[in-house]
């Protein structure tokens, strides 16, 4: 293989420059209503900053994610893209992993302004707010996963259905939490596997924070779940490059 | 020109398609958009193919791409299937219609397909060679795609489809949105292509540059091929041939 042309930072910036506008909009509308929610509310400041930076990254893995595959599918760009000799399945895991780094350099960067922003406010946290970032990261790449998994499947409507995925399942999983005798233990373990990993991401945070001990087991149902949807995407792309569904997907 | 430095030497690929039905599936049923289609493309020559529009040149490339499935029917480029040949040795190919990526710029157009042409020995040059290509000087650079007129979008879609200088090259009405100029350089650029021994797919509605270019020509017609030129006794056909193969109906 020679040496690529486009550098990683290219192309992570080329996706970032095509969803530039709703980026700078979503990110906008999140920090001014943060900023509005902050005034009189200074000792809960950490928890409404860290919500509004989990919306940040959320809200850009989905924006940079849901779509991925279909609108190329729609618009002609996989017929410019897999006419070079490239497997299709490696070249949108590849687009995903770019999508990743780009949401993740938007995500760092709200964090890092965000902690300027309260440093200079002199608020003093108990817990520093990039402490929380990993929990934060984690969550967004699960949204971005799912967001992946759908996205061979749904032209319209992508990113409408990742948020339900993902918050629908938050509920339905805090629920679950909290009514675990409504529910035998054979089901509850099934319910969990398929619903947001909530519960698993909090006990990450709680890790992260020096008030937790396990990290393995929870991390590793994360990573199964995010991998499911991964896996679930990866197939869309088989499915609709594959055996001519390149053509149907174009309506044709 | 053909670069030397630009990519290492791809076999040569012979076009075989026999009885090729397609279909596309409807609501209510399915539309038949190719009912026995044969022909063969050799290398280092150019197949013209011509017909009515939506009499199915389109489709028929589409799966020469291995991107629609045929009901029937076999398509070999050398000894594989198409998908299997597009992965492993990609296929130039300039669609009729094409919706660019927002954002990107005609010099990040043509570096992405430098960086998906696997084997290019230089990218650099080859990226400068397919600015050249396109006919498109500095000031196109950092021009968004998107932003450009037709022609020059027109421009950028052949020079991607040449960067790596495949051995097949499929094109879909590429004189379409053409200024004069530029549909002179198209013509030199097809001329290059075969010269270097790829083989060359085309498909057009104008006959004055088919007639300029094809060494074989077939029409589709209700969904099969007839091959035009050359003739069985191997004399060739003239435009005025080729135009009158079509009957008009005049009110």
């Amino acid at each position: 293989m020679s040496a690529r042309l486009l550098s990683l930072p290219d192309r992570v910036g080329l996706l970032s420059r095509a969803q530039a506008q709703p980026l700078l909009i979503t990110v906008g509308v999140i920090g001014a209503l943060t900023t509005l929610m902050l005034s009189g509310r200074r000792e809960s400041w950490l928890d409404l900053v860290g919500a509004a930076l989990l919306l940040v990254g959320a809200s850009s893995a989905i924006l940079l994610t849901a779509g991925l595959v279909a609108r190329d599918l729609i618009d002609g760009g996989a017929q410019i893209w897999l006419q070079k000799p490239v497997s299709p399945l490696a070249f949108y895991l590849a687009r995903f992993g770019e999508a990743v780094l780009a949401w993740s350099s938007v995500l760092v960067l709200a964090s890092l302004a965000a902690r300027l922003a309260t440093g200079a406010l002199g608020w003093q946290a108990e817990v520093d707010l990039l402490v929380a970032l990993p929990r934060i990261w984690l969550s967004s790449f699960v949204v971005a996963s799912i967001a992946f998994g759908l996205s061979p499947w749904l032209v319209r409507g992508a990113s409408l259905a990742t948020l339900l995925v993902w918050l629908g399942g938050m509920v339905l999983e805090i629920e679950l939490a909290v009514r675990t005798e409504l529910l035998g233990p054979a089901t509850n373990p099934l319910l969990r596997a398929v619903l947001f990993p909530e519960s698993a991401l909090d006990r990450v945070a709680d890790f992260a924070a020096g008030t937790g001990d396990a990290i393995l087991v929870p991390l590793a149902r994360i990573l199964a779940y995010a991998l499911t949807w991964i896996a679930l995407g990866s197939y869309g792309v088989a499915r609709a490059t594959g055996h001519g569904g390149l053509a149907r997907a174009q309506g044709d | 020109m053909h670069s030397p430095t630009e990519m290492t030497r791809r076999p040569d690929v012979r076009v075989e398609v026999r009885d090729l039905r397609v279909s596309y599936r409807r609501m209510w049923g399915r539309d038949l958009a190719l009912d026995g289609v044969s022909l063969e493309a050799e290398p280092g020559a150019v197949t013209a193919i011509i017909g009515r529009n939506g009499a199915g040149k389109s489709t028929l490339f589409r799966a020469l791409l291995g991107f629609q499935a045929p009901d029937q029917g076999e398509i070999l480029l050398g000894r594989l299937a198409p998908a299997e040949y597009r992965r492993r040795h990609g296929i130039g190919y300039v669609p009729e219609t094409l919706t660019y990526p927002r954002g990107w710029t005609v010099a990040q157009i043509l570096a992405r397909g430098v960086d998906l042409s696997s084997d290019v020995a230089d990218p650099g040059d080859a990226l400068g060679r397919a600015m050249e290509r396109a006919n498109l000087g500095p000031e196109y650079f950092r021009k968004r795609v998107r932003r450009c007129s037709k022609g020059i979008q027109q421009r950028v879609k052949l020079a991607f489809a040449l960067t790596g200088e495949p051995a097949l090259v499929v094109l879909d009405e590429p004189f379409s949105n053409l200024d004069p100029p530029s549909r002179i350089a198209l013509r030199d650029r097809i001329v290059e292509t075969r010269a270097r021994g790829a083989t060359v797919l085309l498909a057009s509605h104008d006959l004055s540059e088919v007639e300029r270019l094809a060494d074989r020509v077939y029409r589709i017609e209700a969904g099969r091929t007839e091959p035009l030129m050359p003739l069985e006794d191997g004399s060739e056909r003239s435009w005025g041939a080729l135009e009158s193969s079509f009957e008009v109906e005049r009110p």
